[in-house]
């Protein structure tokens, strides 16, 4: 498949908004083709391909687009990332001096939790360590700006790495952190956050939904101790490998109740 | 002015999304200050300044290349006694090469974000440093792959401040205009588009110049005052006129009419402007404020402008069809 305008324009769409999700993704797709007049269908397979002829055409100039399953809600997002390795990638350019350092610091907190959550509370806080001290006021713009941009998410006060950032600072996280950062034992992603066991082991949500389903004894695989945590629902939809969904499946959200 | 209807050209300000050939790949917010790229490898910076994009991980193609070359010793006195172009030509791989010109494609996408143009300096002092004299070949790829991977156009643009000229680069998008649709997100700047084709309409109706007073009481007229700091969207709009749109972003040209005094100002279409938007884009625009179908060909000196400015290929129309031939044999890069 030759490029076309369809991929050019998808691309300047993916600079310019930086990470969508695999309904967006599917409608960029779909209707960059249509305008252009190319081949399209509605297929998993067909949109591979296009994505695939895109990062062929950009991995000489050190970009990729990386898709990667928001933590949280295991929907898997797409994103367009530098692969150089520059220290905190896009944001490098994109914000101050300071609000990195703001940002780093950030990072600190969110790795150190377990969780792999902060509250805002705690992220404020950090204004008056840095070494320009930043007032209150300035922190709380710039953490809702990185909100805005999709760098953070932030769910009843709580703040963690959006997708994005996860795979725009993958390289950056494992060389500053190390064995700080923890892979998930299912899927062997970088798992930030998730749920883990004593031991050390971690597992994503949605790896321990499809780990756990249909046991009524939840044990850790790793030192078979008890299984601490609730075990949520597997929603096949959105668990399945990205690629053999059909563009018609639709996450049909957790109706079972939990089995635990 | 009196071609100007307030209230239709109030209407257009907010919600018109004419000008697509203006808005390239914008979204994110403008960040004042310069950017401040930070060097590859933490590891393989040697005490350099932590300044932008380094050539840090060039030592590691150093090393490759005098092992290719026979022993540590023989390479280093031959280097001795060559030139430092000589050397700095030697140390270049392939690969160096394509990081460097990874490096810029990224830089001037990141710039062209912001609507700064790129000066040519810029560029060596950033991304090329020591490897100066390969600016005119990384130039080239770059300009090939921004066209084939992401259909902009590199373009060179000749600023003269006084006596220099600087040559500088801005990228334009060579996917047809109407086509880009609801494809790009600039819903943030939206208003400050439609602020920005208002004043380049008031200056082209007027001759190509227009006095800074004309301007501000024309604008007026649209609810948009002067001495406006904190207009509600537009925020300091004297600034925005003058300084974001100016200086920086270099779609308007704010400057001191000679031999005035006290000093008096102008404004006329700034470079990017010229190389972006064509006249019969504002011509059009500018009848569709008055609406009721008015033709581009009432306004007799203006039209005859516009096809002035055609057939003498100002704009880049008449070169994107012989460029897109180009394209399809040119995969790779």
């Amino acid at each position: 498949m030759a490029t076309t305008d369809a991929h050019r324009l998808a691309l300047q769409s993916f600079l310019s908004r930086g990470v969508m999700s695999t309904s967006e993704v599917k409608e960029l797709h779909k209707k960059a083709c249509q305008t252009f007049n190319v081949n399209f269908e509605n297929t998993m397979e067909c949109l591979r391909n296009f994505l695939e002829k895109i990062n062929e055409n950009i991995s000489s100039v050190g970009m990729e687009i990386r898709s990667k399953k928001d933590e949280e809600t295991g929907k898997l997002m797409f994103a367009l990332v530098m692969t150089n390795e520059s220290q905190l990638g896009r944001l490098s350019s994109d914000y101050q001096k300071n609000d990195l350092e703001l940002f780093k610091k950030i990072l600190d907190l969110i790795v150190e939790a377990e969780s792999g959550c902060v509250s805002s509370t705690d992220v404020l806080n950090l204004a008056s360590h840095l070494k320009e001290k930043m007032s209150k006021q300035d922190a709380q713009n710039i953490l809702s700006r990185l909100i805005k941009e999709n760098w953070l998410t932030e769910s009843q006060g709580e703040i963690s790495l959006a997708p994005r950032a996860i795979m725009e600072l993958e390289h950056y996280l494992t060389d500053v952190y190390e064995e700080d950062i923890r892979h998930c034992h299912l899927c062997k992603e970088i798992a930030i956050k998730g749920q883990w066991c004593p031991c050390g082991l971690k597992l994503h949500i949605f790896c321990a939904a499809r780990l756990f389903r249909g046991k009524d004894d939840c044990r850790c695989p790793g030192c078979k101790d008890v299984w601490e945590f609730e075990i949520p629902s597997d929603d096949r939809a959105t668990n399945s490998a990205s690629n053999k969904d059909t563009a018609n499946s639709a996450t049909t959200g957790r109706k079972r109740k939990d089995r635990l | 002015m009196k071609f100007l209807d307030p209230a239709s050209m109030g209407a257009a300000i907010l919600l018109l999304r004419l000008s697509t050939s203006l808005i390239i790949v914008t979204t994110m917010p403008r960040v004042p200050a310069s950017s401040q790229r930070q060097s590859q490898k933490s590891q393989a910076r040697k005490g350099r300044p932590r300044n932008v994009v380094d050539a840090a991980a060039s030592s590691d193609s150093d090393d490759d290349y005098f092992q290719v070359n026979g022993t540590q010793a023989a390479s280093q006195s031959q280097t001795q006694s060559m030139t430092q172009a000589e050397k700095a030509a030697a140390k270049l791989t392939p690969e160096l090469i394509e990081r460097k010109v990874g490096e810029l494609v990224q830089y001037l996408l990141i710039m062209e974000q912001r609507k700064i143009p790129v000066r040519r300096g810029d560029i060596t002092k950033n991304i090329l440093k020591e490897y100066r004299t390969i600016l005119p070949h990384v130039l080239e790829r770059a300009k090939r792959k921004l066209k084939s991977a992401f259909g902009l156009e590199l373009v060179e643009i000749l600023h003269k401040t006084g006596k220099t000229t600087i040559k500088m680069y801005i990228l334009l998008n060579k996917i047809d205009a109407e086509k880009q649709g609801v494809f790009l997100d600039s819903s943030r700047d939206d208003p400050k588009v439609g602020l920005l084709i208002t004043v380049l309409s008031i200056i082209f109706m007027s001759g190509g110049a227009v006095n800074e007073p004309v301007l501000w009481h024309t604008l007026k007229k649209l609810g948009i005052k002067q001495d406006e700091k904190n207009h509600e969207v537009f925020g300091d709009v004297k600034k925005l006129l003058t300084s974001e749109f100016a200086s920086k972003q270099m779609y308007l040209d704010y400057s001191r009419i000679p031999n005035t005094d006290p000093a008096a100002y102008q404004f006329k279409w700034g470079i990017r402007a010229q190389t972006e938007c064509t006249k019969r884009k504002v011509l059009d625009f500018v009848c569709q404020m008055y609406g009721n179908d008015m033709d581009v060909k009432t306004w007799k000196e203006q039209y005859r402008e516009v096809l002035q400015s055609e057939s003498t290929g100002d704009n880049d129309e008449d070169n994107s069809e012989s460029s897109e031939k180009d394209e399809s044999s040119d995969e790779s890069d």
